[in-house]
């Protein structure tokens, strides 16, 4: 097939993303009578729901008849924005917003993460009222999620923090705006005065080339090379600002560039435990009996899905790789041909 | 390549044939040192341990007006001070108190703390502020920067099947292990020794080259380390549990003269959200307990001056007890440094303030990276400036 075909194809798959239904929450008829041994045994059923999304996300991942390209991008914004979830209502709608935007509109998925109730309760923004700012959430948006550090101030994270005041979530898990919560000020972003609220915030961003620069960096790090020409990821920062912060656009560029198959940016990246796992089990179609196995093999190897060590996302390359990591994973196919050679033989 | 070729010709395989010339040249070359560095044995009490009711302000009403169940009655607490005393279940770390082998930093924390346990030891295990997020650890970058003996793959050791955050540097790594003897036996494995075989060639991408690296010192640390294992077997008995086994590799592994001068081990299950009392005192116990048992090995072998021991916890916990006998996650806390070179055995600084308290937390009066940076400067003779990121002021603990 050529080139070409095969990366339209992939793209063609990955339109119209199934996403998963969202469960009802599961919330006490009179929360106030719980004591603390019921709500402890609430949070570890609700983390017991989070590991079954999180094999069921494996499994979808592994599946051939599911979009690769999709899958693989929804990975790397679980990466971007990255975000510790412990409640399964949240994962879900999580996942969903990630899958839904991955290949779309980068403004479109910033805006989407910063209504999404699962970032919202991780980075506090429910504390975010306009007697009391919470920064946190406004710091990792500047930090991490968009331009990077060194192109805003602490005035910006302070003043931007104001205009995500009252962006909160319901008991049921649903993004509510709380307008006697918000702060209605004006409010003096990157030097620009006006009233702002969080949207506006995220177009002023936006508008910065940094940003695109940024995040273009950043998939060219991870889908292409640790180490990129300048001026090729300038360009193609370029190309994406132009394109109003297209996606899809720009990893079609990357993949039909020469470049990306050139013997120096091949065979260079080291596997993250989840691609290492969702790939052994579609090449050697591995079931696992429960989705504990699943969990235990990620744990092992430092990466557990909707469990990123911090809001910065997993740091990848050679820190996946310490004696013992290497050990496991040197020895999965060992264990995992042991297991179905003694499902085969029970069977036989 | 048929199976049985396979086998046979891995099976073939000497443990010369596939340990790479360089690490040959660490072993038995320029790079083996005789024990003539400091050891520093850390000791992780994860979950968040109860400070307040691990050292307690017996003199204080405030404390027992927080905790009006929880408290520990005056007659109960092992009486060092004439305001702070030990929780009951440290007797034998009471032993090494009185013998001037301890001393304790009260209310240590960082600015801007955080409760969460993840984000908390975080911070403590790559020392960076609560508003930072960094990839590595504090001993992972002494690792980097080149101290004596770094190059070695065992340099630093942690007792546990992963290795934490604290051990990872940007260039070189800490090793992880659960016990000498296991570790050999997960890299004996005959399909390991096989690969190691097929060694990579100078083109290979350097991350190929590492991972070979990777691989074969870990095989060959794994034979280093069971042999030193094997050396000297400690009569003294520790606690019958995993982190009594820990220290006592840990013990055997030293008395040994091993090539490592950084052990890591951890006690976890100090997350006392209910019903503390019970919990907190067997886990504390098990605590003195064990170093009590490490203090005794190493001093018959005359090593106690050459260690020295840390131990820490993510946070210390609420000041005020909640409705389940227990405690919530709190800030600022107690860190004791154990050994034979303390200058200043005892309290190194007055209690808790329970006056003036912050949301109901401690406020921190030492930065816990004043310790590491005391720890590094004083004892591993490091530049501190280089692996913490600026030069925090060195507390006087240390001869």
């Amino acid at each position: 097939m050529p080139l070409r075909k095969a990366v339209d194809e992939l793209f063609s798959q990955a339109r119209n993303p199934n996403l998963l239904p969202v469960p009802e929450p599961d919330l006490p008829s009179e929360p106030q009578m719980l004591d603390r041994e019921q709500i402890q045994e609430r949070q570890r059923i609700e983390r017991q729901r989070v590991l079954e999304y999180n094999y069921s996300w494996l499994q979808r991942m592994s599946n051939p008849e599911e979009p690769a390209l999709l899958e693989r991008m929804t990975f790397f914004w679980h990466g971007h924005f990255a975000c510790d979830i412990d409640n399964s209502v949240l994962a879900v709608q999580y996942l969903n917003t990630l899958r839904f935007h991955a290949l779309g509109n980068f403004r479109d998925l910033v805006v989407a993460i910063a209504r999404e109730p699962a970032m919202i309760r991780y980075l506090n923004n429910q504390q975010n009222r306009k007697d009391q700012p919470n920064e946190n959430f406004a710091r990792e948006l500047l930090e991490l999620f968009t331009i990077g550090r060194g192109n805003y101030t602490e005035t910006d994270i302070k003043e931007g923090a104001r205009a995500f005041t009252g962006w909160s979530s319901t008991l049921r898990g649903e993004y509510i705006f709380r307008p006697g919560q918000h702060d209605y000020n004006r409010k003096t972003f990157f030097g620009k005065t006006g009233n702002y609220d969080g949207t506006d915030i995220i177009d002023l961003i936006l508008e910065r080339k940094e940003t695109a620069l940024f995040i273009v960096g950043k998939i060219y790090r991870h889908f292409v090379h640790e180490k990129g020409p300048e001026e090729r990821i300038k360009a193609l920062a370029r190309e994406f600002y132009a394109s109003g912060y297209d996606i899809g656009r720009l990893m079609q560029a990357i993949f039909e560039s020469d470049w990306f198959y050139a013997p120096e940016n091949i065979g260079t990246k080291i596997k993250s435990p989840v691609e290492l796992l969702a790939g052994m089990i579609r090449s050697l179609g591995l079931q696992f009996e429960d989705g504990l196995g699943a969990v235990f093999v990620q744990r092992a190897l430092g990466q557990i899905l909707f469990h990123p060590p911090n809001v910065a996302g997993w740091p990848g390359g050679r820190s996946w790789i310490d004696n013992s990591t290497l050990m496991t994973r040197l020895n999965l196919p060992t264990v995992f041909s042991v297991q179905r050679r003694g499902k085969s033989s029970a069977k036989g | 390549m048929r199976r049985r070729e396979f086998l046979r010709q891995s099976g073939l395989a000497s443990t010369a044939l596939f340990v790479p010339a360089f690490l040959n040249q660490l072993q038995f070359g320029k790079l083996h040192q005789r024990r003539s560095g400091k050891i520093l044995i850390a000791i992780q009490l994860s979950g968040g341990n109860d400070g307040l009711n691990t050292i307690v302000p017996y003199r204080n009403d405030l404390y027992y007006k927080f905790r009006p169940s929880l408290g520990i009655s005056p007659e109960h607490v092992l009486k060092v001070d004439p305001n702070l005393g030990f929780n009951p279940a440290l007797e034998s770390l009471r032993d090494l108190y009185d013998n001037g082998l301890v001393t304790i930093l009260n209310s240590v924390g960082y600015p801007n703390p955080d409760r969460s346990h993840f984000r908390s030891m975080d911070i403590w295990h790559s020392a960076s502020s609560s508003q930072e997020y960094w990839n590595t650890g504090w001993l992972g970058r002494y690792l980097d920067s080149n101290c004596a003996g770094c190059a070695s793959p065992y340099h630093a050791i942690e007792l546990d099947d992963s290795l934490s955050l604290a051990l990872k540097g940007a260039q070189r790594t800490g090793f992880a292990m659960s016990e000498p003897a296991q570790l050999k036996r997960t890299t004996e494995n005959r399909f390991l020794k096989a690969i190691a075989q097929q060694h990579s060639s100078s083109e290979d991408h350097d991350h190929v080259a590492y991972l070979y690296k990777t691989m074969a010192s870990t095989q060959s640390s794994a034979n280093y380390l069971f042999e030193q294992s094997r050396i000297y077997a400690s009569g003294v008995a520790y606690p019958q549990t995993p982190f009594g086994r820990d220290l006592k590799t840990v013990a055997e592994l030293i008395t040994a003269d091993t090539d490592t001068k950084i052990y890591y081990v951890s006690l976890t299950g100090f997350d006392t959200h209910a019903n503390q009392k019970v919990q907190q005192e067997r886990l504390l116990k098990q605590y003195a307990d064990g170093v009590n048992a490490l203090v005794t090995d190493l001093k018959q072998n005359g090593l106690l001056q050459d260690t020295l021991i840390l131990t820490f916890s993510e946070f210390g916990r609420r000041v005020t007890q909640n409705a389940s006998n227990g405690t919530d996650h709190g800030t600022a806390n107690n860190l004791f440094l154990i050994g034979g070179s303390l200058k200043k055995p005892g309290f190194f600084n007055e209690g808790p303030d329970l006056t003036t308290l912050d949301e109901e937390d401690l406020i921190y009066k030492l930065d816990f990276r004043s310790v590491y940076s005391t720890v590094l400067k004083q004892w591993l003779h490091a530049d501190v400036p280089d692996i913490l990121g600026s030069d925090f002021p060195a507390l006087a603990f240390l001869g």
